[in-house]
């Protein structure tokens, strides 16, 4: 004969293990359903060396279409060529936050920044910028001065952009700002007071 | 929807006695480049480009934002920039067009853009992007607010058409 309290105790912890079967069972569903997070491939870079510096980063905003000053504390290396680099990398960490003002898509990255003299600097996009950029005249028109403006304003001397793709020539961003041209940094610095708050 | 708006435009332009030449009437896509070829061998009084998007309020439009550089050739005009002698033109029609679309209480924009094919075109040249007045975009797909704003640019092009010349 088993005794009344042994009895109940067996039931008890039988009862806990179907129950905790039937967890087990739901988290590993669940599990199973939530899409498994693209793997970051991206090469890590050496960190960055230099002191902090305050720049002015202009920064779009869909809400009212307008493109704003924003002062930012940066590490900046000493080269030209980084400093641009580092300045839009500040820029797309700001799209590609959470609370982002002008969203990108995730995996948009600037691959690189080059300064020709006389005057000329290009930006190397990737390809996921650009794919998976929104569509429209405004939102890619804020895009493009952002990222000229940002650079223009804090390097002496630019008198163009040119803006391309994986390393190649591309007709538009997504269907409607002009990618095919070099930009006339001044044609940009009268857009970007154009589209400051009112 | 785009297609909606070129149309309704047409017909309020037709209205005013201003025939038009419409590039783009289904979803086929023309490219940028042959739209400047059809403009520019057309000698269009002027090219009106639409656009429709869910982002921000009212219309936007736009002049062409020319690119850097390549001046014209002796007689050949750069491709890139074919679009400067005429610039001015297309600048106080693009300021005579949100003047009306202020008077209809339609919020509206006055920006240069990078958008092609307007630096191509030898003629004046406008872009129209229309957005709803508020939130629901579903105003777009409206036959009001689309010919709200359309006849605002036709009385405006209308107003105009002494300026422009050409054969609209």
């Amino acid at each position: 004969m088993i005794p009344r309290h042994l009895a109940i105790a067996m039931v008890v912890l039988v009862a806990a293990a179907l129950g905790l079967s039937v967890y087990a069972w739901h988290m590993r569903r669940s599990v199973v359903t939530v899409p498994a997070a693209a793997v970051d491939t991206r090469p890590l870079g050496p960190p960055v060396t230099g002191p902090v510096e305050r720049v002015v980063l202009f920064v779009a905003h869909d809400e009212d279409g307008t493109l704003r000053p924003e002062a930012a504390q940066v590490p900046m290396p000493s080269g030209r060529q980084q400093r641009a680099e580092e300045l839009l990398q500040a820029l797309l960490s700001i799209y590609l936050d959470k609370s982002s003002p002008h969203v990108l898509a995730p995996g948009a990255e600037v691959r690189s920044v080059f300064l020709v003299d006389p005057g000329a600097a290009v930006i190397d996009l990737n390809s996921a910028f650009a794919d998976k950029h929104r569509s429209g005249a405004l939102v890619e028109e804020l895009t493009v001065a952002s990222l000229i403006h940002t650079v223009s304003a804090n390097t002496q001397g630019l008198l163009k952009v040119k803006i391309l793709v994986d390393g190649k020539e591309r007709d538009t961003l997504a269907g409607h700002a002009d990618l095919s041209s070099y930009y006339d940094v001044a044609a940009v610095n009268q857009l970007a007071s154009e589209l400051q708050p009112q | 929807m785009t297609v909606a708006i070129a149309r309704s435009l047409r017909k309020q332009l037709e209205s005013r006695g201003i025939s038009t030449l419409v590039l783009r009437d289904s979803d086929a896509n023309l490219p940028v480049d042959q739209r400047a070829v059809f403009a520019n061998a057309d000698h269009a009084a002027i090219y009106i480009a639409v656009h429709a998007s869910s982002a921000g309020h009212g219309v936007r439009v736009y002049t062409a934002l020319l690119p850097y550089g390549e001046d014209d050739h002796g007689p050949f005009r750069s491709w890139t920039t074919a679009q400067r002698s005429a610039l001015p033109l297309s600048q106080s029609t693009a300021a005579a067009v949100s003047g009306e679309l202020q008077k209809r209480q339609v919020p509206v924009r006055t920006l240069t853009a990078p958008l092609r094919p307007l630096n191509n075109v030898i003629g004046p040249a406008i872009a129209i992007e229309v957005a709803p007045q508020a939130a629901d975009v579903a105003q777009l797909m409206a036959p009001d607010y689309q010919e709200l704003v359309t006849s605002a640019i036709a009385t405006a092009i209308a107003a105009n058409r002494d300026q422009l010349g050409g054969a609209p």
